[in-house]
């Protein structure tokens, strides 16, 4: 893996970027998002624990619009990284694979993580 | 090359120890989240607001702390899972993917640590 002499295979650079390519790597970068947003939910918990001037210093830190903004993107890689796990949870099963299905069940997650945020700050 | 002898310097570098235990344990921990998570979801949105003494209120009921008790250590356990993976795709080098996974399994046993310590915290302040 060193050697750098060696003939690498094509990668991401050389293809055209269908829907499933880029929810396959988005999968990974909310998965990755979502760690990170797992310690934010840990420190969370911790102030609720630990006392009151612990949280509201907790709120003003996301009360700004950048904290909102996050929180957002975080909620959308919530509902997508668990729209697409089910979809992996499916795919385990031994079914959906032929290239239409996978097609379609890319764009059922697409749509429903995107209706699943709006619903989740317009009514929430 | 043999292919035992191949296997076998995969097996000294940890390469296949546990892989279907791996994939079990994150298909597990993901369907346990799935439930989970919109129990907690659908339960914390019945709160009127997101204050700090509802929220503690709404987390010392002994159910709601059992359900984000469980979907806590879960997350932890399919979060540490997934970067574990991540590491192993794109760090090459033997010794920085070593470090990098133990350090991955530090953070998360302390973050399931905090999570614990904080959730029993919560009880017992309830108690009072």
């Amino acid at each position: 893996m060193s050697n750098r002499t060696r003939p690498l295979s094509p990668h991401l650079t050389i293809y055209r970027w269908p829907l499933t390519m880029i929810l396959s790597i988005l999968h990974r970068a909310t998965g990755v998002s979502l760690s990170v947003g797992l310690i934010i939910f840990s420190v969370w918990l911790f102030a609720i624990a630990f006392g009151e001037q612990y949280f509201t210093f907790f709120v003003y830190i996301f009360s700004n619009w950048i904290g909102r903004f996050l929180l957002v993107v975080w909620t959308f890689a919530f509902f997508l990284h668990f729209c697409n796990g089910l979809r992996h949870l499916y795919w385990d099963t031994g079914r959906g694979f032929d290239r239409e299905r996978v097609e379609i069940s890319a764009r059922i997650v697409v749509f429903s993580s995107l209706l699943l945020t709006s619903i989740f700050w317009l009514y929430l | 090359m043999k292919i035992y002898s191949f296997l076998s310097l995969f097996k000294r570098n940890k390469l296949v120890d546990g892989a279907s235990e791996h994939w079990w344990h994150q298909r597990l921990t993901a369907v346990m989240m799935v439930v989970l998570s919109l129990w907690v979801f659908f339960n914390i949105s019945a709160i009127q607001s997101f204050e700090y003494y509802q929220l503690k209120i709404w987390a010392s009921d002994l159910l709601n702390l059992f359900m984000l008790l469980i979907l806590g250590l879960s997350m932890t356990y399919h979060s540490s899972l997934g970067l574990e993976v991540i590491i192993e795709d794109y760090i090459h080098q033997m010794s920085a993917r070593n470090r990098l996974l133990k350090i991955n399994k530090a953070l998360h046993m302390f973050l399931s640590l905090l999570i614990v310590i904080s959730l029993i915290w919560i009880k017992i302040g309830s108690l009072k």
